[in-house]
């Protein structure tokens, strides 16, 4: 079950359900705040980015476990799949995953050197034309 | 308590004399008040006694969601005698979702 929270407008925390003040100005902008430290640092109009306690604050100066966070959604956009490609299903692809890398090695080579045969073929066939 | 008022019926100033029903009115309560300051040509003048609505309280309104909510002035909306509905026909500025029930 996921809780839903709101964002104080001032220190950036979380607000769970039954907390903060719902304050709204004269201009219908609505500000909610965690609690009335926040709303009273509003109201004196002092810069949530100069005060140290605050989130916004926190996030200008790179305070805190904002790079793990970071670390780990990057790691999280980076993992890798398999998938079908035009040609092969994923079996296949598992198959191959599975050999062994001389098996493939060898595989390789032997695959290479019937290309290399059959052109020394074609060109010969070639010179015996001219 | 002096509100202002928040509609266009020509008033600008009320000065709560009355609640209705209660000792204390808060968001969406019925007031009796005598206009304070009006607009020349409108709909009601100065010193007459009417009936409002309040649509936005200085103190703090206490939802059933435990949250609190606050406006940074008092303002009201005249109502007809009979409390059918409002003099004016528009109200200006932010409204308390109290106020739904009311009409």
């Amino acid at each position: 079950q996921v809780v839903k929270t709101d964002v104080c407008a001032y220190s950036g925390l979380r607000i769970y359900p039954g907390h903060g003040i719902f304050y709204v100005r004269a201009d219908q902008k609505s500000f909610k705040f965690i609690n009335r430290k926040s709303k009273s640092q509003f109201l004196q109009r002092l810069n949530p980015r100069k005060i140290a306690w605050t989130q916004l604050y926190r996030r200008m100066h790179k305070k805190g476990t904002m790079e793990e966070r970071v670390g780990r959604r990057g790691g999280a956009n980076a993992r890798t799949t398999n998938k079908a490609v035009v040609g092969m299903t994923l079996d296949v692809i598992k198959a191959k995953r599975s050999q062994k890398p001389e098996v493939r090695a060898a595989a390789r080579e032997a695959a290479l050197r019937e290309i290399k045969e059959r052109n020394k073929a074609k060109q010969a066939a070639k010179k015996a034309e001219q | 308590t002096m509100l202002k008022v928040a509609d266009n019926s020509g008033a600008k100033e009320i000065k709560c004399i009355g609640h209705v029903r209660k000792s204390v009115s808060r968001l969406g309560d019925i007031i009796r008040a005598v206009v304070k300051s009006a607009r020349a040509g409108g709909r009601v003048s100065k010193k007459d006694i009417v009936a409002a609505v309040i649509v936005r309280m200085k103190g703090r309104h206490r939802r059933d969601d435990g949250t609190t909510i606050r406006f940074h002035e008092n303002a009201a909306v005249l109502l007809k005698r009979d409390l059918s509905g409002p003099i004016a026909t528009r109200v200006l500025g932010p409204v308390a979702r109290e106020l739904r029930q009311v009409s």
